[in-house]
């Protein structure tokens, strides 16, 4: 009875920390009319960063930063408790129904996670020794002493703080910030079109079909990177489905930054994923060429201050040390050859395949770019398809450990954490069909 | 104030999604996960998610955690390709000892370690299949 109140004060707490008040919704978001779910989502991209920020200045055995997110604490919970009153106060009280799913959900898949403790093979030898240096106590610069410190920590550290801060201290409380994360993610990409609610539960319970699996929270940060990738094409959608021509850099691409910033500190490849997301939005022509500068300076001094602190704290700066250190370009036809294209290519296809999401993006795009030509998102998903394949081929053509080995234990995780790229595509078609008004015709 | 969550017209829509619900919860042995949520504890969950002497053996570290009231980290030696278990003590006490745990253990194998591979160097304590607990003799 205890885990069940803890995983449901678990639940309470991480939707304190990431409550954000109307003022700063209204900074980042122009819409005045902001449900919890909106607030929520502004609210953990700001909770990541802020815990990035406090990851920089915990110091060893120090709890200064423990005081700081009481404070943060305190300080949601006065603001979501006011905002609760002054809505009763007005009888705009009004029960959410999404947010009762979300929550629904949320207590759900926690129950199958407290069941399936069992810690993944990379988790257990590289995430959860990060996460462990600062359960006991250390600080970034221990990092140093984990294996592949070439690794991103901010995905640890999030673990770390919210089994901390849980009631039983269990580290699976931890994951549920992913659990939270990923539910949050989807609810939000449901919400871009404007259906009926119930038909919003359709698609929110279809993609979770689709995607859940309990070994996604197994400690492994894909999922992170996979959840924050699909609010990244949110935010894009939202300011291009606004704007047509995109001329000034407003406080939006403020937000749409800090999650990158957040996006590129999860995992070593979050840096080839923004990328391919970047190339591929600088495609459209909607956008200024004076704001395609500024965002690629914008994401330059994201990825040098990651590399100034990688830097001065003696982590190393390689990306995916080990893993291509064996190429050159006097060998490259031993790397890049008919034989292991195919391998490359046959895993690709049957990893895809797999992933039904991935698949079922893939497919609502072709129909889309068919069908729906003049939809100005068509070509920058294309886009990211086709550099997604690119970024496919070349980590693993290129890379020095066995070919079969890398393709059998990585390809299955790389697809499935990209494809937070495409996912918006299947809100988006749903919504194509109703336009076509395919199902009155059915 | 009163709230009237479903109307009438909304009664199909409900079935709908209490079956999809429903259909959610089988597939994912929802109702036997909350009965061992209630009985069973964190740590017998733990376990229960390992094998007990194979692979992390987290059932193995648990039990002779238990027997021998061990309060301190010991050395751990895994024979098979597996992630390395010693996270399960990470809470124990960094005092040095003389034992150590060889999991999985297979004679014809050597794994790199600085200990003895050899069991003959060693005071069995506690054995379990391929899983040993030794005192360095």
């Amino acid at each position: 009875m205890i885990e069940i109140f803890s995983i449901f004060s678990q639940l309470l707490l991480i939707t304190i920390f990431c409550y954000v008040p109307t003022n700063i919704c209204l900074f980042f978001k122009n819409n005045s009319n902001l449900d919890i779910l909106n607030r929520l989502e502004i609210g953990i991209v700001l909770n990541l960063f802020i815990l990035l920020i406090l990851s920089f200045i915990l110091r060893n055995g120090s709890n200064t930063i423990y005081y700081l997110l009481i404070i943060i604490f305190l300080n949601n919970l006065i603001f979501l408790s006011k905002d609760i009153f002054q809505k009763y106060k007005n009888q705009s009280f009004k029960i959410n129904f999404i947010f009762l799913f979300f929550i629904f959900l949320f207590l759900i898949f926690s129950i199958d996670l407290a069941n399936n403790l069992k810690i993944g093979w990379d988790a257990q030898n590289y995430w959860l020794i990060k996460k462990l240096v600062f359960t006991n106590g250390g600080d970034f610069f221990d990092l140093k002493n984990t294996p592949r410190d070439d690794y991103p920590y901010l995905g640890s550290f999030v673990w770390h703080i919210y089994s901390k801060f849980s009631l039983l201290g269990h580290e699976y409380f931890g994951r549920l910030f992913y659990l939270y994360l990923f539910l949050l993610s989807i609810f939000s990409v449901a919400s871009i079109i404007k259906i009926k609610t119930f038909e919003k539960v359709m698609l929110i319970f279809v993609l979770i079909f689709l995607i859940y699996k309990i070994e996604l929270f197994n400690g492994y940060q894909e999922i992170l990177n996979f959840s924050l990738l699909i609010l990244l094409t949110k935010v894009f959608y939202v300011i291009f489905s606004e704007n047509i021509l995109i001329k000034k850099f407003d406080n939006r691409f403020i937000y749409l930054f800090i999650l990158i910033n957040s996006i590129i500190w999860i995992k070593s490849e979050s840096t080839v994923l923004i990328i391919i997301f970047l190339l591929s939005i600088f495609l459209m022509s909607q956008i200024n060429l004076k704001i395609k500068i500024l965002m690629t300076l914008f994401f330059l001094i994201l990825l040098l201050n990651k590399y100034y602190i990688f830097d001065f704290v003696g982590l190393s700066h390689e990306i995916q040390k080990g893993n291509y250190e064996y190429f050159k370009i006097s060998n490259f036809f031993d790397f890049v050859n008919f034989s292991r294209i195919a391998l490359v290519l046959k895993y690709i296809l049957f990893y895809s395949l797999n992933n039904i999401a991935f698949i079922l993006s893939f497919v609502a795009l072709l129909i889309m770019a068919k069908f729906d030509k003049k939809n100005i998102f068509i070509l920058p998903f294309i886009s990211m398809f086709i550099f997604g394949f690119g970024f496919f081929m070349s980590a693993f053509l290129l890379s020095s450990f066995p070919l079969n080995w890398v393709l059998w234990v990585s390809m299955n995780r790389i697809i499935f954490e990209t494809s937070g790229l495409y996912i918006i595509l299947v809100p988006l078609f749903y919504d194509f069909l109703k336009r076509k008004k395919i199902f009155k015709k059915i | 104030m009163s709230y009237k969550l479903w109307k009438k017209k909304d009664y199909p829509k409900l079935m709908i999604l209490t079956i999809l619900i429903l259909i959610m919860f089988v597939q994912m042995n929802f109702f036997k996960k909350i009965y061992f949520l209630f009985t069973r504890d964190y740590e017998t969950r733990l376990i229960k998610s390992y094998e007990y002497c194979g692979k992390e053996s987290i059932g193995f570290l648990s039990d002779i955690k238990k027997r021998f009231q061990i309060d301190y980290k010991i050395p751990i030696v895994n024979y098979t390709s597996s992630p390395n278990s010693s996270w399960y003590y990470n809470d124990l006490k960094s005092i040095k000892n003389k034992k150590i745990i060889f999991l999985n253990y297979n004679s014809n194998h050597k794994v790199n370690t600085k200990y003895s591979q050899n069991l003959n160097d060693y005071k069995i304590l506690h054995k379990y299949n391929n899983c040993y607990l030794l005192d360095i003799k």
